[in-house]
């Protein structure tokens, strides 16, 4: 069913309407929120505060765009702040990445092949501010303008971290391995 | 470009496998969230009940007034000598030379026996001088300024500033202008508030007003507002809030219900500036460069017949309206019958819906959950022979009780209803059993056709951007098509032998052109329907729609394009309520109390609209 129509369920109060919004988007926000917190914990916890605060919101909650999108914001936002206020007690990116191997972390669970594996493990590596707006693009389907509307960019800084991202990846991926944060 | 592209792709087949109980604790607590939330719904998206709290951006500096019952702080705040308070306030508001105050409307069907409720908005500032006159600022719902409207007293003339058009309006006030200015209560609420304290009025009590002690009285008499004659009402109530400190008004709301209306109206005023200093500059209209002056709007109300044959037609509409063949049958109550295994007494989730986006999206989302009436016919025909014996019912009966379901249908909230559609589709299968007795009645096809239509829309997904995502719904161009097709065969025939076709007839044959032009794109059909009626103007009486609709519609069909015009007209207070019964042919009627307001846009001159 289309999204506003079941967020127009929602509103009055059909149960049936969240649960069928909560299926069709809920593995997008855990992927994204993996891909970008790489713990599983927080993830799903991320995801949680975003279904519940949608559904808290919803009598209020006017849809003008697409719902993916919305909530796919919701959880790169509160993504941010989790990764914000972890970073000061958590250890470096670089010691978490060299660390990998010897425990393994939740990143595996995002991937079923090789090469998503790598994918996976690249993307860990690259500065959180490229990740993310890799992920809200690439993967969250938002225009890059529209990624830079949301974290209150400018189009152009947004557009240099998705082309360093990109060509950091292709590094990452190509065996180049570059720690920098 | 096709590496990025690449890696896009493999970044969209990132996967990952949900723990089950993880999965369900965060349904279970969304869920919960969602009844909490839906059942206590935060102050600005509550149903108007009561005082109304607005949403319009104009309030955002004041936000919506909340009211408390000051009993509950247990304060009194008020001595025993009220009616001293009272003919204090009067004395005080008519001492003011000047102040300003906000105005807003707000239309809403609810409560209303089927728990819906529609709303709008707007909203004005208004600002007034017994010397200069007035100056306002109209607001659209989204706080943009829509106009502003000036009142010179000294010039004696009026000037509106359209913003959104670009154009202006200028023209004298005449001395009975002036004197309205001065009387008409919603232009200086004063004389409300006037009204009010010098009627019958009922001590509301002590509450709290943005936080403001306040008083108020109520009068439900609507002569009070009115000159002449108190214009029907089903419900009615003024009510004045005054500041306990400086016993003056800070709120003022008049809600009306007109008699046999499913609108209530409430107009509330505040954000009063008593005695506010306002310059003579404000009542100075600076028209932006590049406005133009607007052009006069031609209406088309002169639609009073001219000859015998418009004399006749009119007169052959209002004694015959469209479908009214059978209102002179008895109606069977049918409130006790179940159908489908369908519940009607199921409790239904409240709505409010302002806008046709939201009525249209949401009447989709419950008919997506309905059944499609072919899967349930066989069923629904079992329980209606086994509790009603259809099967053994003549025409009359048969018709009388489609008519009975249709108004079930409406009564449990229609299309925006899970537990209406056994009743809708009832109506539809009774009635075709009714045709299927009498094929060639065109009154019983019109009952046939009402009842199709009641249940089902043209075209859903309406709210889709893309056009081909809509989804249009096929009994339109083909069984709606085919019975109006075969009643356009019998007029014809009916002519030939030297009838004068009436205003049905009329309504049957544009019904065709539409669902040969919109649903089936037949455009040389609909040409030669069109052509057919061109042809019959001048004996039928229908020659109003000529000119106006009739050749243009036949220059479009005949380049092969479409054309679309409607029949029947409603009154412009009927909206949003109106937009439940869109997207079906123009001849649908729909409940009988809406049936009621409509009129056949030749007789518009009727009611001067």
């Amino acid at each position: 069913m289309e999204d506003k129509l079941l967020v127009l369920r929602c509103k009055g109060g059909s149960t049936r309407a969240m649960a069928q919004i909560y299926r069709k988007y809920r593995k997008d926000l855990l992927v994204l929120a993996m891909a970008l917190l790489n713990d599983k914990a927080a993830a799903e916890d991320i995801v949680q505060d975003v279904f519940v605060g949608f559904a808290e919101s919803v009598s209020a909650f006017r849809l003008t765009g697409r719902l993916r999108a919305y909530l796919m914001t919701c959880v790169a936002n509160r993504a941010r702040n989790h990764n914000r206020a972890k970073r000061p007690h958590d250890a470096s990116r670089v010691a978490r990445s060299r660390d990998r191997h010897v425990t393994p972390g939740p990143v595996e669970r995002l991937v079923c092949n090789e090469q998503l594996q790598r994918l996976a493990e690249a993307l860990d590596q690259l500065p959180y501010e490229q990740r993310e707006t890799l992920m809200l693009h690439m993967y969250g389907g938002l225009s890059l303008r529209a990624v830079a509307r949301t974290r209150g960019l400018s189009a152009n800084t947004v557009m240099s971290r998705y082309r360093y991202g990109i060509e950091k990846l292709r590094g990452l991926l190509n065996g180049e391995c570059d720690y920098e944060a | 470009m096709k590496r990025e592209r690449r890696m896009k792709n493999l970044v969209r087949e990132l996967d990952v496998d949900i723990d089950p109980r993880v999965d369900e604790r965060i349904l279970d607590r969304t869920l919960g969230r969602l009844k909490e939330s839906t059942q206590n719904p935060p102050a600005g998206c509550r149903p108007m009940t009561g005082r109304t709290i607005m949403k319009n951006p104009l309030t955002k500096l004041a936000i919506a007034a909340t009211v408390v019952v000051a009993i509950l702080l247990g304060i009194s705040l008020f001595d025993s000598t009220t009616s001293a308070t009272w003919a204090n306030v009067l004395q005080k508001v008519a001492g003011f030379e000047t102040y300003v105050f906000r105005t807003r409307e707000v239309k809403t069907t609810g409560p209303r026996p089927d728990g819906f409720e529609f709303a709008t908005e707007g909203g004005s500032k208004r600002h007034y001088s017994q010397t200069y006159g007035a100056f306002t600022e109209n607001y659209k719902d989204d706080g943009e300024l829509f106009n502003r409207m000036y009142t010179l007293l000294k010039k004696k003339e009026f000037v509106a500033i359209c913003y959104p058009l670009e154009s202006y309006n200028r023209r004298p006030l005449t001395e009975d202008q002036v004197r309205e200015f001065h009387e008409n209560p919603l232009k200086d609420p004063r004389q409300i508030i006037t009204r009010i304290l010098e009627g019958d009025y009922v001590e509301l009590g002590d509450d709290v007003i943005e936080g403001r002690p306040v008083r108020g009285v109520e009068l439900r008499d609507p002569a009070v507002l009115s000159d002449g004659p108190a214009p029907p009402m089903d419900d009615f109530a003024m009510r004045v809030w005054i500041d306990a400190e400086t016993e003056l008004p800070v709120w003022v709301e008049i809600s009306a219900v007109p008699e046999g209306s499913p609108i209530r109206r409430t107009t509330i005023i505040d954000e009063f500036e008593w005695g506010v200093t306002l310059a003579a500059s404000l009542f100075e209209p600076e028209i932006p460069a590049g406005f133009e002056p607007e052009e006069p709007t031609e209406y088309y109300t002169d639609s009073a017949p001219k000859n015998d044959a418009e004399v006749a037609f009119a007169a052959n509409t209002q004694e015959e309206p469209y479908l009214s063949d059978f209102d002179h049958l008895a109606l069977p109550d049918v409130s006790g019958v179940t159908l489908l295994d369908v519940d009607p007494a199921r409790e239904q989730a409240e709505l409010r819906l302002g806008t046709h986006d939201e009525i249209w999206q949401t009447q989709d989302v419950f008919m997506a959950d309905w059944p499609r009436y072919e899967d349930v016919e066989g069923q629904l025909a079992a329980q209606l022979q086994a509790q009603l014996g259809v099967e053994q019912m003549t025409v009359e009966e048969l018709v009388a009780l489609g008519i009975a379901m249709r108004e079930r249908f409406w009564e449990l909230r229609g299309c925006t209803s899970d537990t209406a559609y056994p009743y809708g589709y009832a109506a539809r299968l009774v009635t075709k059993m009714a045709h299927a007795q009498a094929p060639d009645d065109p009154a019983v096809t019109d009952q046939y056709v009402e009842s199709i239509m009641t249940a089902e829309v043209t075209v859903t997904a309406t709210c889709e951007e893309d056009d081909e995502a809509r989804v249009r719904n096929p009994v339109y161009p083909g069984l709606v098509a085919d019975l109006r097709a075969r009643q356009f065969e019998l007029i014809k025939t009916r002519v030939r032998e030297g009838d004068v076709p009436t205003w049905k007839d009329y309504v049957r044959a544009h019904d065709l052109i539409i669902v040969l032009n919109s649903n089936r794109k037949d455009y040389e059909g609909a040409l030669a329907v069109t052509r057919w009626m061109i042809a019959q103007a001048e004996t039928a009486g229908w020659t109003y729609y000529v000119d106006r609709w009739l050749v243009p519609m036949e220059t479009a069909f005949a380049a092969g394009e479409g054309y679309r015009t409607g029949l029947f007209m409603y009154e412009q207070g009927t909206f949003p309520e109106e937009f439940r019964y869109a997207r079906r042919l123009f001849s649908f009627q729909g409940p009988a109390r809406r049936r009621e307001t409509l009129l056949p846009t030749h007789l518009r001159h009727l009611k001067g609209w």
